[in-house]
């Protein structure tokens, strides 16, 4: 069944403009207050943000704090002095264990006849006429290499061991190679 | 003919007489849509980047309050000292005389006689910012009289006059030794301390540091 439209075409052209005359006419107060709304919005924000009071209270407490600059100067440069004089006392021990250690600890009978301290190695020249002295030297030597609370050495080497047959004395050299 | 020739009138004319109703609407949206665009949208960003701001602000406030508090929980008189003896041991300046001096009195304690000294100076001024962080050093290279044990003593005596050296390298024959042995200085960093940086107090470590450097002081 077919539909029979019973207005007359014009009056429907009509209708159809005030229609999106109306739905122009809302749209527009729709945006205009949505526009009005996120300006309001926006202004609140604005205002509600403390940046001012902030700021004022942040130059108040610098005004403040640089009365008592050269304190600050004094705690910052302090613990900068510090941590350096902290590094520099951690690296000097090695040669100061190195100097008790070895030399502070030759059994009797073991002469030194020298010692050198480098940047990565200990090397000592040592001679005696008792092979059980010179086990005891050994002995110590190894064991900074394998102790755990006075470890200095990576590596131990045993060089150069002779013996002098006209005064039976032992001469060698051990190097160890700093941790 | 006329009609012809200026369809753009016949357009501009229907606008103006049939859709007149609809241009204050169209009119209204387009400023809407530029107000919007032009107007809220940039304060909008402009709240953000002051919220931004005002965070940044808040926790500057949180670290000078800390700061505060931490400076007037500090005793000024024990503080001066501290700082003195910092600086002393690790002064700021190359201090040629001051290492001399050094030399010459753990030597006189000792009674090891210096047969002879030479020195390498490394840097004498710092070129930029960044280096004015690092320690400076010059390496004195000693002669001394004598062999191990004399070493024994003559070190620990120096580091006790100038608590800032270390000796690097040593080389010791029966009656003659050798050492290689470094001196310390640091420029002080003046210019890089800011006031909103958080401060901290001194550690156990670090108080332990200072009490040991002070009997050191007053064991010269």
């Amino acid at each position: 069944m077919s539909k029979i439209n019973l207005l007359p075409r014009q009056r429907e052209d009509t209708l159809k403009f005030l229609k999106a005359l109306k739905i122009f006419r809302y749209s527009s107060v729709l945006a205009m207050g949505l526009v009005i709304l996120s300006a309001l919005v926006v202004f609140y924000l604005h205002v509600q943000l403390p940046l001012g009071a902030l700021q004022n209270t942040e130059s108040s407490l610098l005004e403040t704090l640089n009365i008592q600059k050269l304190k600050i100067a004094k705690l910052v440069i302090m613990h900068s002095q510090l941590k350096d004089v902290e590094e520099i006392f951690k690296e000097r021990s090695v040669v100061e264990m190195a100097l008790e250690e070895i030399a502070g600890t030759v059994p009797g009978g073991v002469s030194l006849s020298s010692f050198s301290v480098g940047l990565s190695e200990v090397s000592v020249s040592v001679s005696s006429t008792s092979l059980s002295s010179i086990d005891q030297f050994l002995s110590i030597m190894v064991d900074l290499a394998k102790s755990e609370n006075k470890k200095l050495f990576k590596k131990v080497i045993l060089n150069g061991a002779t013996l002098d047959r006209s005064t039976n004395q032992y001469s060698f050299s051990v190097q160890g190679t700093l941790l | 003919m006329n009609k012809n020739a200026s369809p753009g009138l016949s357009i501009t004319s229907l606008i103006l007489t049939k859709y007149r109703p609809f241009l204050i609407p169209i009119g209204v949206i387009c400023s809407c849509f530029l107000l919007f665009l032009l107007v809220v949208i940039p304060q909008f960003q402009s709240y953000q980047e002051k919220d931004r701001e005002s965070k940044e602000v808040r926790a500057r406030i949180e670290i000078l309050k800390s700061n505060l508090t931490l400076l007037q929980g500090i005793d000024d008189a024990k503080h001066d000292l501290d700082f003195q003896t910092s600086i002393t041991a690790l002064p700021s300046e190359k201090d040629f005389a001051g290492i001399i001096n050094a030399i010459s009195q753990a030597s006189s304690k000792t009674s090891i006689l210096i047969k002879d000294y030479q020195f390498q100076v490394g840097s004498l001024a710092t070129q930029s910012a960044q280096e004015v962080s690092e320690k400076l050093s010059i390496t004195f290279s000693l002669d001394l009289e004598g062999g191990i044990p004399q070493l024994r003593t003559y070190i620990p005596e120096l580091y006790k006059t100038f608590p800032l050296s270390k000796v690097s390298e040593v080389d010791s024959q029966s009656t003659l030794s050798r050492m290689g042995v470094a001196f310390f200085s640091k420029p002080v960093p003046l210019e890089n301390i800011r006031l909103d940086s958080p401060l901290a107090p001194l550690t156990s470590a670090e108080e332990t540091l200072l009490s040991e450097l002070h009997s050191f002081e007053s064991g010269l």
